[in-house]
């Protein structure tokens, strides 16, 4: 045994393996190249637009993107580049086998071992505090779990593989005989850090020699616009009054902080979370879809409205549709679907849908709380909603839906009774809830813009002015202006962001 | 429409992006870079020198991020422009505003150290700014106030350390005394926004109660509140005026057995134009258009000032008032800032030299001191490092006043400060 372990230990250090175990547990921060921010605005996109559109070969253009990819997803933690371009190798190499044995056992095992392969990423990157945790705490053993740090994007990254191989297994698609085109598909910077997950079946047409045009990236601009609007002036400002009330990593909260909240302050901290995680995240969505586009992809939506919802089902159809859809496809189908077993395949899934939003048990709460309700909604409630009149089946989903993001904030199970209490107990602080009220009126008419753009009141206006033919060219004319007034105020934002005044600093 | 219309918005589209962001992005590279911010009090972020563990820990380009934000082109206007956006995103009331407490002045008094920790690249050293002892910062008839809400058993906490010098120095002749500064909030709230903080006199008077008896307890607040009306505290910035400490000698005067000065026959020079930390921390127009000045009076006595070092010892011999300090500075007006430890020696014979032991609101206080005392000790509980009982000792001090600010008085980072003078 020992001898076996001073070998391993030798052949890591000949390897230089044991610096790159090293690098792994750096703990993970937030990423540094975001949409989101000037250096991305002003020096990567136009330099990645630039060279990408500097000549019309293809594979050239393909290569500017795969560059640039690696160059964006490395720029925090440039360590983690190796896992991603591993795993795509394995995984693209197992989908060749695979089609190659295809109707055999072989390909059986192929798309078994990628699955398995995958699943070990994610236990070993993501989860694997939180299971040798379970462990330790189930069998009384005192395991140490690795502790690295996570990998950028590997719950996206990881899904967009697992999802390509088994279509290729099932014979839905071909396999991409391609590496860097594969690679490609994989490390597009627009949808590896935060999502859409794209479906290769949804763009294999557009990985080698797509038709990119002055359309498509003139609406990706102005798609791009909107979404960074959305992250920066209406998430990142809502962001601000969360962190007032229920803490985050710069303004870090105790339980003492909790009790001293008044239950307004404590549900306008919760209103404003289901406001930032809206808006950040399908803002994220927009930016990623304007950005494909700009580079002639067209990835599907990833939200529609989530919170004009009659039901908890609907709301998950228009929430974050490519993870609905990859649950659905993947495992609630295959598990059965409707037709045997309806209410454990529903729990699996949602068991499975919470605990893909990370590694504590608060995630699996907030997913099975979502399967309580639509269980209910299959058994009888769907009903009873169609029957209700609309107001009543919106107010019920609502009423579902912001509380629910409580479970979802407070990853310390004490901290999340407290906040709950604390909300349902109606009651005022010793401080009074002028300071609340005062948030609320300094931000009325931002708060409206937010409460709006949650309805498709632009996509009726929309599409009124598309059937109104006259009026398109002003409209399309407003829009270059809107766009510039979009990125001016962000702009502003981002670099008011930086202002950080220091009163007591000498020279 | 037809379609070539339509295509020539689209162009027109795309190029006035593109362009936009080739524009910046062109001129971010080739505009001369600043190193320091006035504004802000702080070096900019410099590009970070290259290093293989600052690049695989990732350091590097976080840097390089911070870089390139705080040298963005036209970074001042754009600053001005995302602060109008942020009070236009509602209803402006013109009597109140609040700003969070994102990076408060007393967060911030802090030693230098802090200059490596811009924009949140690792915590500040510990300042216990955890929702402790205040809430943010008020604007209120277009003047800033921060807002105390600091707990009982903080409180407590401070009156045992002062307890614990009491207790070691008592013994050896040495009169403790403690003054508790309200802060300005108290004095101006209306009935409608009286819940807008905790009100001071509690606060204080639970100190007090916690101190030993032979204490000698110094109610500045009182004596301070019979002239609210007087330019007390400062409209932009957190400290307040040399008046203010005026009336809380006074009160002292009265605790310690002396003659104040009488401040109308003294000469003042004043330092115009001065826009405090407050005005820095919220850039709200309201407080622009209510700038402050600096008055620092000329007393008759000659006085001997002299400029320790962070561990005592090595007088150096120079001026009680920094009168080249102006501008955002101007309250470095009084004893040159915040030095570790200075030392005033007087004509007044009479064997009296106290030591104080203060943050920066005591430098606009110490100066009256001279009127009365042989020897006036200044330390800086936050940067002196030296042996303090020592020192105490080595000048012959005889009396010792604690003076700090409420917020001071309870916030761990400054209890902790003030406990570790003893060693």
């Amino acid at each position: 045994m020992q001898i076996y372990e001073i070998f391993c230990s030798i052949a890591l250090e000949l390897l230089g393996a044991n610096q790159y175990f090293a690098l792994l547990k750096i703990p993970q921060r937030t990423p540094t190249m975001v949409f989101a921010d000037l250096l991305f605005l002003f020096i990567f996109l136009p330099l990645c637009l630039m060279l990408y559109y500097s000549t019309g070969n293809a594979s050239w253009r393909n290569w500017v993107l795969i560059v640039f990819s690696l160059a964006f997803y490395g720029w925090g933690e440039p360590i983690w580049i190796s896992l991603l371009v591993l795993s795509s190798m394995i995984d693209w190499g197992n989908s060749i086998f695979i089609e190659k044995h295809r109707g055999t056992k072989w390909a059986k095992i192929g798309v078994t071992f990628t699955v398995v392969f995958n699943l070990c990423l994610l236990a070993t990157f993501k989860y694997d505090v939180f299971l040798v945790n379970q462990v330790n705490a189930l069998l009384g053993t005192h395991f140490k779990a690795p502790g690295y740090g996570l990998p950028l994007g590997i719950s996206f990254y990881t899904f967009h593989t697992i999802s390509y191989v088994v279509d290729v297994y099932r014979g839905d698609i071909k396999a991409q005989r391609n590496f860097p085109n594969f690679l490609m598909y994989v490390s597009l910077f627009s949808s590896l850090v935060a999502g859409p997950i794209v479906r290769y079946a949804h763009v294999e047409k557009e990985i080698y020699g797509r038709k990119e045009n002055l359309r498509d990236f003139s609406l990706g601009v102005s798609r791009f616009c909107i979404g960074l609007f959305k992250k920066v002036v209406i998430a990142n400002i809502a962001a601000e009054i969360v962190a007032k009330y229920m803490g985050d990593k710069q303004h870090v909260i105790t339980i003492a902080n909790i009790h001293a909240l008044s239950s307004l302050e404590a549900w306008v901290g919760l209103i404003m979370f289901a406001l930032q995680i809206y808006f950040d995240f399908s803002g994220y969505s927009d930016m990623a879809i304007g950005l494909g586009r700009m580079f002639g992809f067209h990835f599907r939506e990833n939200f529609e409205y989530p919170y004009i919802s009659k039901s908890i089902s609907e709301f998950w159809r228009r929430w974050h549709i490519s993870l609905g859809s990859i649950f659905r496809d993947y495992v609630y189908i295959p598990l059965g679907g409707n037709k045997k077993r309806v209410y454990w395949n529903l729990f699996v899934v949602w068991f499975l849908t919470g605990m893909w939003h990370g590694p504590s048990w608060n995630f699996i709460f907030w997913g099975l709380y979502f399967f309580i309700f639509i269980a209910l909604e299959k058994a009888f409630l769907q009903k009873w909603l169609d029957k209700a009149p609309a107001f009543v089946a919106h107010l019920y989903a609502l009423v579902i839906i912001i509380p629910g993001w409580v479970i979802f904030y407070f990853t310390n199970t004490q901290m999340l009774g407290a906040y709950v209490a604390k909300m349902f107990s109606f009651s005022g602080s010793a401080g009074g809830n002028g300071e609340v009220l005062n948030v609320l009126s300094t931000h009325l008419y931002w708060l409206i813009l937010a409460l709006v753009l949650c309805m498709p009141v632009y996509h009726k206006v929309k599409n009124w002015i598309d059937k109104n033919a006259k009026r398109v060219l002003v409209y399309d004319t407003a829009i270059v202006g809107f766009n510039v007034l979009l990125l001016f105020v962000c702009v502003a934002q981002l670099v008011g962001k930086s202002y950080n005044p220091f009163i007591y600093f000498r020279f | 429409m037809s379609d070539t219309t339509n295509k020539k918005l689209h162009i027109v589209n795309i190029a006035v992006f593109c362009g936009l962001l080739l524009l910046g992005g062109v001129a971010s590279l080739a505009m001369s870079k600043q190193k320091v911010s006035k504004m802000e009090n702080r070096t900019l972020t410099p590009f970070p020198p290259y290093s293989d563990s600052a690049l695989w820990s990732g350091k590097f380009f976080r840097q390089i991020n911070e870089y390139y934000a705080d040298n963005f082109p036209l970074r001042d206007k754009w600053i001005d422009v995302s602060g109008k956006l942020k009070n236009s995103l509602g209803f402006q009331s013109s009597e109140i505003k609040i700003y969070d407490n994102v990076n408060n002045p007393e967060a911030n008094e802090t030693p230098d150290t802090s200059k490596n920790t811009l924009i949140g690249d690792g915590p500040l050293p510990d300042d216990g700014a955890v929702g402790e002892k205040k809430k943010g910062v008020f604007v209120f008839k277009n003047r800033a106030f921060e807002m105390f809400g600091g707990g009982p058993e903080m409180g407590k906490t401070y009156a045992g350390v002062i307890n614990s010098y009491n207790q070691l120095l008592a013994p050896e002749g040495i009169q403790v005394y403690n003054l508790i500064i309200p802060v300005a909030l108290e004095f101006e709230l209306t009935e409608k926004y009286a819940k807008m903080q905790k009100p001071n006199r509690p606060a204080i008077e639970n100190i007090y109660n916690a101190e030993d008896a032979n204490i000698k307890k110094v109610w500045a607040i009182d004596s301070i509140r019979q002239h609210r009306s007087d330019y007390i505290y400062f409209n932009t910035d957190h400290h307040w005026t040399s008046l203010g400490a005026y009336y809380a000698y006074k009160a002292f005067c009265v605790q310690a057995g002396l003659t104040p000065v009488n401040i109308d026959t003294v000469a003042s020079k004043v330092k115009p134009s001065f826009l405090g930390s407050l005005y820095r921390l919220t850039r709200d127009e309201a407080l622009k258009s209510n700038p402050d000045s600096v008055r620092y009076y000329l007393f008759k006595d000659s006085v001997n000032f002299y400029i320790g070092g962070a561990n005592g010892g090595a007088w150096n011999k120079s001026k009680m008032y920094s009168e080249g300090a102006s501008g955002t500075s101007s309250y470095l007006v009084f004893l040159q800032g915040d030095l570790p430890i200075v030392k005033m020696e007087t004509q007044h014979k009479n064997g009296r030299r106290i030591a104080i032991v203060k943050e920066s609101y005591g430098n606009a206080f110490a100066p009256f001191l001279i009127n009365n005392y042989e020897k006036v000790l200044v330390v800086d509980q936050r940067y002196f490092t030296g042996d303090f009982i020592k020192t105490l000792k080595a000048e012959g001090i005889n009396e010792l006043l604690f003076i700090n600010n409420i917020f001071a008085a309870h916030t761990q980072f400054h209890i902790d400060k003030i406990k570790g003078l003893k060693k």
